[in-house]
């Protein structure tokens, strides 16, 4: 095959080339910014997680969870505790043991309460709302064990092996999380059960009868997703050394739900690009700017809810395929190989 | 939350308690009852009704800052908001009458928006309104504020008005034929899409109504509008979703449990609040259409 | 008497009500194994609700519903698909966003695959054949990758059969088959069902109004009237009941 050959067959996948793009410039953050951006970009990444395990809920199966932060400050303030407490475990047993068991049972515990009573739609919407409101002010009352409204201060910063982790190594240690989050996402919904839980999104009691489980899929993904958030919590304990009860409320929820949304919900690279674009945006406006800045994002977002529901990434693909079907068409070429992004003939 | 705000923790008689009880639990009423039509009986999840109830809020602050009187800002505040709230019927919400979660999202953004653009408005400092009534009156051996009083006196007037006029006027048992049938409204020659408009232009009115209403006794700021926004859905949902007298009991409900459990545990506010709350969270799961059902409703 | 292993289907004093309706009003009912039965009777007979009930979508107010000799009155609904029983809708609830192979393979997924599995399968190479065989079954093979919400309304019809199908149930519920169809169309699928009976051993229970369609695919019928049994038995036998004659007076 020749270089053109190979060229076209890869471009032909527009979707994979603007993933490895992403990718790119993740992996060059640190050689792009100056190394205190660097810790804030770790945020962004940190983040970025809770937005895959918000996609993976939302965009694929369907449940509108507005109350998600509930698991990732739940994650974050365990890490708090256990880090600097209980010098004996190790920092990867609290990380990536406790806190996500700790977090994927209280998934399990909210959503078995929810979807046994077969909560869903919006009453399922307003009811994680509320778990995080409850949250956010249990946090709050707390003050001698949870840090109350200051929150918990001084949470050192994650070791492994005696190697401590941060700004660049803990940079690429976030991303690598993130990319391996990315991917067992990827895997689960590629497979049979991903396809059970688009049967769920659109038509769950369709699904159920042709012999789905359906409520120990939703409990499976809401249970997984509850333990990503936790452990994304948990690295941000780690990254900020500091945690607030807002880390817990309906407020981050909403806006996370926001950046999917906008990103594109369902596609998993969405959530990504959505967290990192809007959370980078977020912080390079100026003071005067934000105002304005934040009433635009709400526009996008309402005409991302009305008419773009696949956000950005639904633009980007639908913009390629016009292309290339223009393209095809007025070269001359076999369109249809062109258009399926499949194999290509010289 | 109001709860919160409209309640302290020193040791008060019993005449006061009750007092704060019934303004507090009579203020939720008023800021629910925008919300039992909009979501209630129009099945609309509207999450920008906070938003509505900061913006009567806002008016009267604008008004008096104006120099005018409180009582002209509490005629506005209903005015203004009720055309926003016509604006936003026509323009997003008629859209997406189908799509449920779709509506939740996009009135989420409205409510953002509105909270934005009270801030590029009037700043960020937290405003705060006088009452147009001075005063208080000794009621049950203790000083209980005029403005108190009127509050729950306004509540009540504005329950009862709201009832009689989807039970007794035209336009009223109309907006509630279109709500219930619209096919057979619509095959009676009732223009749906009018009596839509108008029926959410009114909950929303409702909305800023109680917003000027309420300001007098809190600091209006532009995220005021978030505790009554869940405040009020869970009374709606709560007392039983699209019925009035199950508003009532769920604001009777959540308003008088607040203040058992915060006598129960004084020093604990924010869990008397979060029990509140895990209250309402079983009440929805065992009950999902509320205390007081309006009977053949899904 | 029939053996009691050869009956797949049995319901006993089923009753559903909603409220102060009674839909489906103490029927005693049963379906001997690889029959096809026509469950026919006027609007608001209970026919659609019968079969909900069987389905698990409606729960029971009363009686109990035994399938191949286990009482399956208290189970989930997707146990019974997971039994066997497989409905394909009178409205059809295809996935209008996916593909029609899709639609395939969500269909034969779900009944034997626990959870783990599915976990697994990210290959669908051994389903696949299949797919395309049955597609071709129902001459829609040539859209395969088509989304189905750009079908048509019979050829949406056709697909909801297939999907039904390709679950390979024990006891097939059809509600409606034929709604919305022209006689070709109808005759066509007339051809599809037998296709399907001669390829399969599966149990039709079929809820229709078009009664020539009913009187080519079925051995018996069963007649509800006001959600209670108004005559049972062969074609010919129901045809020249003087009951059911009174109810379709004027009808055909």
């Amino acid at each position: 095959m020749s270089v053109a050959a190979k060229v076209n067959r890869f471009t032909g996948s527009p979707a994979l080339v603007g993933k490895l793009l992403g990718l790119v410039v993740l992996l060059g953050i640190p050689v792009l910014f100056p190394p205190s951006d660097v810790t804030t970009w770790t945020v962004y990444v940190a983040f970025a997680i809770l937005a895959v395990s918000i996609d993976l809920v939302w965009g694929y199966t369907g449940l509108l969870t507005l109350g998600h932060a509930a698991f990732f400050g739940a994650g974050a303030y365990f890490a708090a505790k256990a880090l600097p407490g209980y010098p004996g475990i190790p920092d990867v047993l609290v990380l990536f043991v406790l806190v996500p068991i700790f977090c994927g049972l209280l998934a399990l515990a909210i959503g078995w309460f929810l979807f046994s009573a077969n909560v869903t739609g919006s009453y399922f919407a307003i009811t994680t709302l509320i778990v995080a409101i409850v949250f956010e002010q249990i946090a709050g009352e707390f003050v001698s064990f949870l840090g109350g409204f200051n929150g918990l201060y001084n949470i050192p910063n994650m070791e492994i092996v005696g190697f401590e982790l941060e700004t660049i190594p803990l940079y690429y240690f976030t991303l690598f999380l993130l990319i391996g989050f990315f991917l067992l996402s990827q895997w689960i919904v590629n497979s049979a059960f991903g396809r059970q839980l688009r049967g769920i999104r659109q038509d769950m009691e369709r699904t159920a009868l042709f012999g789905y489980n359906t409520e120990l899929a939703r409990l499976l993904v809401f249970t997984l997703s509850g333990a990503m958030a936790g452990i994304a919590g948990g690295m941000y304990a780690t990254i900020n050394n500091f945690v607030s009860p807002p880390l817990l409320g309906f407020v981050l929820s909403t806006q996370v739900v926001i950046w999917v949304a906008v990103g594109g919900r369902g596609t998993l690279t969405g959530a990504v690009l959505g967290a990192v674009l809007i959370q980078f945006l977020n912080s390079t406006l100026s003071e005067v700017l934000l105002n304005y800045w934040n009433i635009a994002l709400a526009i996008i977002f309402i005409l991302v809810v009305l008419v773009a529901p696949r956000g950005i990434v639904g633009l980007l693909e639908d913009a390629t395929t016009k292309l290339r079907k223009r393209r095809g068409s007025g070269s001359g070429l076999a369109n249809q190989s062109q258009v399926s992004g499949g194999k290509q003939n010289d | 939350m109001i709860f919160l705000e409209l309640a302290s923790v020193v040791p008060l008689q019993i005449g006061q308690r009750a007092a704060i009880a019934a303004t507090s639990i009579s203020a939720l009423v008023l800021a629910a009852a925008g919300l039992t039509i909009i979501f209630g009986l129009m099945g609309v999840i509207n999450l920008a009704h906070g938003a509505f109830v900061m913006l009567g809020a806002y008016v009267g602050f604008a008004v008096q800052d104006a120099g005018f009187s409180p009582w002209l800002g509490i005629l506005l505040a209903p005015i203004v908001v009720g055309l926003i709230g016509l604006i936003l019927e026509m323009s997003l919400v008629k859209r997406l009458y189908e799509r449920p979660l779709d509506t939740l999202l996009a009135t989420w953004g409205v409510a953002i928006l509105l909270r934005e653009g009270v801030k590029v408005v009037f700043g960020t400092s937290q405003k705060s309104v006088s009452a147009p009534i001075e005063g208080a009156v000794p009621i049950a051996g203790t000083q209980i504020p005029v403005y108190w009083l009127f509050i729950i006196g306004t509540a009540v007037v504005v329950m009862a008005a709201v009832i009689a006029i989807f039970k007794y006027t035209d336009i009223g048992i109309m907006a509630l034929a279109v709500i219930e049938n619209r096919e057979m409204a619509s095959a009676l020659g009732i223009n749906t899409k009018v009596t839509d408009r108008a029926t959410f232009a009114f909950g929303s009115a409702l909305a800023g109504l109680s917003g000027v209403i309420i300001a007098p006794r809190l600091s209006v700021s532009s995220t005021m509008g978030l505790s009554w926004l869940a405040d009020s859905f869970l009374a709606v949902i709560v007392g039983g979703v699209g019925t009035f007298v199950g508003t009532i009991a769920g604001s009777v409900l959540l308003g008088g449990l607040g203040n058992v459990f915060r006598t129960l545990i004084p020093d604990f506010t924010a869990i008397a609040q979060a029990l509140v709350l895990v209250v309402a969270l079983v009440v929805i799961r065992y009950r999902p259409n509320g205390l007081i059902s309006r009977g053949g409703r899904e | 008497m029939t053996d009691a292993t050869s009956t797949i289907l049995e319901t006993k004093n089923l009753t559903k009500q909603f409220g102060k309706l009674t839909a489906v009003d103490d029927v005693d009912f049963t379906v001997e194994k690889n029959e096809t039965v026509g469950l026919i009777g006027p609007n608001g007979a209970g026919k659609t609700t019968f079969q909900s009930l069987i389905t698990g979508e409606y729960e029971v107010t009363d009686g109990s519903i035994i399938y191949d000799g286990e009482d399956i009155t208290d189970t989930e609904p997707y146990q019974r698909a997971r039994k066997g029983i497989i409905k394909k809708f009178q409205v059809t609830r295809v996935y209008g966003e996916e593909t029609l192979v899709e639609n395939l393979r969500m269909a034969i997924r779900g009944r034997n695959a626990s959870t783990l599995a599915l976990l697994r399968s990210h290959d669908d190479s051994d389903i696949d054949d299949r797919i395309h065989e049955l597609l071709e079954i129902g001459n829609l093979d040539h859209k395969a990758e088509a989304l189905t919400k750009n079908l048509s309304h019979g050829e949406q019809q056709w697909l909801e059969i297939l999907m039904a199908v390709s679950a390979e149930p024990e006891l097939l519920l059809l509600d409606e088959p034929t709604s919305g169809m022209g006689p070709q169309e109808t005759n066509e699928t007339v051809e599809l069902l037998e296709n399907i009976k001669e390829r399969t051993n599966t149990t039709m229970l079929v809820v229709e109004h078009d009664m020539d369609f009913i009187r080519k695919v079925s051995n018996k019928l069963t007649v509800l009237h006001h959600g209670a049994v108004l005559a049972q038995g062969t074609v010919e036998e129901v045809q020249n009941d003087d009951k059911v004659e009174e109810v379709y007076l004027g009808r055909d």
